[in-house]
């Protein structure tokens, strides 16, 4: 039998309101926005302190945020920490306190086991000392590796939250922490890996000159893609991060919900989102040919078919972040209608949101972030400041308890899943 | 009464929320053709020369690669203003007396089909020392001293393309210069005789010419068969617009000439094919192409030397920006990329260099 | 989410009002058409990079 508490402490949290609407969704907003700026002023901005948006050098560290927070709060439910600390310590305190593991988690990770173990004892491309030691300037070898360190975490950060959205965390939801974490982390891990190595590795086939001919497909998809380029991949990996995401935060599940067996429930949630994310990926590709032209091929900047598909991803993540505003500080939008209705509008609610974000973020990021004017500039990517707001969010709901416009009053010790049956 | 419109609009949600979603899949796919109109075939008639003779006053824009990316990663990245750049202009043992730029200028002959000449010079360099040794060894001081070149085109604001413009001026303060929209008001004072300490640049000799800025989006005449385009590029180190030249060479087709080429050069040929008479045809290259130019990579690259065959383009001529690593790839996917002599400083036969000239027509 | 209206709202995904539905796919349909039609004005500009 489980503890609530241990192995479910964001679902069994009692969360009363402390403000009312709408002032609590504008505090929570603003609370989200400065530490976002924070951090991107110190971290990121060109004109800041470490200036790490260069951008993909930035943008890995971001990318394995994500992740780490997913391990902190979906994978491992905050395994280490011990249930009294989190239940008696102010949010503020666990918020910072989390938020600095996560930093040297992602530290480590990217230091330790990517730049001096696995770049230097199995592939070359992670690691920057190697590349700039083959004689490489060492911007071109930053970039370079962080792509394909970020594109581990990218991947993950898609398959992870599978687990837990579409499949209930079965045949697992029985493990006490931190079995069940470390079985999830390496399942997951696995299935990332493989993913990275099909998805991501060949387009290091045609990075380097010569070829690698020997150590990595020739990129698979170039005929039907009209690219080279592992953009292709990185835009629908990306539209599956929000597809899934979407299924939680907007959607409530649905329609796999209905679905009473699990792991059936989870097979068919699995290919529902892969269909979602294509959807949205083709969509998004579509509406840049309606605005600009059909892509070109050969073509760089806005015509390029790689930056098209690259760009389908950074406007998905737009699509989330103003679902995600929605759910996390504004109650996901109006409940007195019926389960669809409500749906319906809040997707109205996000599309209407998403084409006002994307009109103030072209306008006011070369000012207020430090990117590159134009759509397609090499340093105009969305992505980063996306994400890492994304993050910070995340660090408020989850370790923070969306203080101060809620308040954790306790957790619950009975719950009853989806179909109305009690969890053990 | 109350329950039968709950339903109607449960109904009614479910539904437009499968039909928003599978109108979404169908017009992205199968009836995409419906929505997007075909491309438009140009019909601007910008006329027919003769020839065009293309005469590389310089193309080593600086001499030290690492020591250039890293002045601009000092500087705080490639977001920086490149007019408060220190760009390293001592102790750089490749530069030219340890000065580590050196400029793009290249000289354009125009012969129209009634036989008479005109000199267009693209760009103006960067280092002045360097620039006014380059404009001295192929007779530029002096066509400009009896005013023999008809104007001065700007492509972009870029410091290895326009900082030397102390060197044009000093000889000719009143040519008329021709610059891309996008231009900044730092651009503006250099010309009329501003000084960047920090960036080590100057201008002593104010410009007291016609001064013409070239909108984006539209085909402008220049000469007889001659003509520029603009595009709205943002580019590093905070430069905005660049424009390219497009020729008719009779019984040959179009060339486009360059400077860098940061809006690409597939988008200028597709925006020439679109916009001008004859755009099916791309008879030659010249110019900076900017792919690889601190001999980086990307698929993207490869993409595109797997694209430009179908173009049908017979001479291309490249160097500066463009990489050697590229035309290396070029030449081995069989485009005809033309040789250099790799004198006067350019480092590689590969392409054309500083002094060689390749002929249109 | 409370347990007791998941459940409810899970009942109330069973009974579809079809005449709503078609209605529904027809307007979704035209919703969608008009969201590109914006988009595609809003994200225009001939020569942007």
């Amino acid at each position: 039998m489980i503890s609530l508490k241990n192995e479910m402490w964001l679902e069994s949290r009692i969360m009363e309101n402390k403000i009312a609407q709408p002032l609590r969704g504008i505090i929570g907003v603003l609370f989200s926005s400065i530490i976002f700026y924070i951090l991107w002023w110190i971290f990121m901005d060109p004109r800041g302190i470490l200036k790490w948006y260069t951008p993909q050098y930035g943008y890995m560290y971001i990318r394995w945020i994500l992740i780490v927070v997913i391990w902190q709060a979906y994978v491992f439910n905050f395994w280490p920490f011990s249930l009294k600390w989190r239940e008696n310590t102010h949010p503020v305190i666990t918020g910072a306190v989390l938020m600095f593991v996560n930093f040297a988690v992602v530290g480590a990770v990217i230091w330790g086991f990517f730049y001096h173990f696995l770049g230097i004892y199995s592939i070359p491309y992670l690691s920057v000392d190697k590349l700039v030691g083959k004689g490489m300037t060492e911007f071109f070898a930053r970039e370079y590796s962080s792509l394909a360190i970020l594109m581990f975490a990218a991947i993950a950060s898609w398959l992870s939250p599978i687990v837990t959205v579409c499949f209930a965390n079965h045949p697992w939801q029985n493990l006490k922490q931190p079995e069940r974490g470390i079985t999830i982390f390496c399942v997951t891990a696995l299935l990332s890996i493989l993913a990275f190595l099909c998805l991501m590795h060949p387009h290091y086939h045609v990075l380097f000159w010569p070829w690698q001919e020997y150590a990595a497909a020739y990129p698979w998809w170039a005929n039907f893609a009209h690219t080279l380029s592992g953009n292709f991949n990185v835009g629908w990996v990306m539209c599956g991060t929000v597809s899934i995401w979407m299924l939680e935060v907007t959607f409530d599940r649905y329609p796999y919900i209905l679905i009473k067996n699990k792991i059936r429930r989870g097979v068919v949630g699995f290919i529902g989102v892969l269909l979602f994310a294509i959807l949205l990926f083709v969509t998004f590709n579509f509406i840049q040919d309606l605005a600009w032209g059909p892509a070109i091929d050969g073509a760089k900047r806005i015509l390029a078919p790689d930056w098209r598909y690259q760009h389908s991803g950074e406007l998905a993540i737009m699509m989330l972040i103003p679902a995600m505003i929605l759910n996390f500080y504004f109650d996901n939008g109006p409940k007195k209608y019926s389960a669809p209705v409500n749906i319906a509008l809040r997707m109205i609610i996000i599309i209407v949101s998403t084409m006002v974000f994307h009109w103030l973020y072209y306008k006011f990021s070369p000012s207020i972030l430090g990117t590159q004017a134009a759509y397609s500039h090499p340093q105009q990517f969305p992505m980063a400041p996306g994400i890492l707001f994304i993050c910070v969010m995340l660090f408020h709901n989850w370790f923070m308890d969306l203080w101060p416009g809620k308040k954790r009053t306790g957790n619950r010790d009975v719950m009853l899943d989806d179909d109305g049956e009690e969890i053990l | 009464m109350g329950v039968s419109r709950r339903g109607f609009l449960k109904g009614l949600a479910l539904g437009g929320t499968t039909g928003y979603l599978a109108m979404a899949g169908a017009s992205s796919t199968v009836l995409k053709d419906v929505f997007i109109p075909p491309a438009a075939v140009g019909d601007f008639d910008i006329g027919t020369c003769k020839s065009v003779k293309c005469t590389v006053v310089s193309e080593t824009s600086w001499f030290n690669n690492k020591r250039v990316v890293q002045d601009m990663k000092d500087a705080g990245g490639l977001l920086v203003n490149q007019y408060i750049i220190p760009w390293s202009n001592t102790g750089v043992k490749e530069g030219y007396n340890g000065n580590n730029a050196g400029g793009y200028s290249a000289l354009i002959d125009l012969e129209l089909l009634d036989g008479s000449k005109k000199k267009i010079l693209l760009d103006c360099g960067w280092n002045t020392e360097w620039m006014d040794e380059c404009f001295k060894r192929e007779g530029v001081d002096k066509m400009l001293k009896n005013k023999e070149i008809d104007v001065l085109v700007l492509s972009h604001e870029h410091f290895d393309h326009f900082f030397g413009v102390e060197s044009v001026l000093k000889n000719c303060p009143d040519i008329p210069i021709i610059v891309p929209k996008g231009f900044y008001k730092e651009g503006f004072d250099l010309l009329k005789g501003a000084s960047f300490p920090v960036a080590h640049l100057k201008n002593d000799y104010p410009h007291t010419g016609p001064l013409e800025v070239r909108e984006s989006g539209k085909v402008h005449p220049l000469f007889p068969g001659c003509a520029t385009i603009s595009f709205d590029s943002a580019i590093i180190c905070r430069v905005l617009g660049e424009q390219g030249l497009v020729f008719n060479v009779k019984d040959k087709g179009l060339v486009a000439i360059t400077g860098c080429c940061h809006m690409g050069i597939i988008s200028f040929l597709e925006e020439i094919k679109h916009r001008v008479k004859g755009g099916d045809k791309i008879y030659g290259i010249q110019g900076g192409l900017h792919i690889s130019p601190f001999e980086d990579w990307d698929p993207q690259y490869d993409d595109l030397i797997q694209a430009l065959p179908s173009y049908g383009v017979e001479v291309l001529g490249c160097n500066h920006c463009t990489g050697y690593l590229t035309a290396e790839k070029m030449i081995l996917a069989g485009l005809p990329v033309v040789q250099g002599t790799a004198r006067f400083r350019s480092k590689k036969k590969l392409f054309l260099g500083n002094g060689d000239q390749i002929v249109f027509g | 989410m409370d347990e007791n209206k998941a459940l409810e709202a899970k009942k109330s995904w069973m009974d579809i009002n079809w005449p709503g539905f078609f209605a529904g796919l027809v307007l979704g349909a035209g919703l969608f058409y008009i969201t590109i039609r914006i988009i595609s004005a809003l994200m225009f500009s001939r020569t942007a990079a």
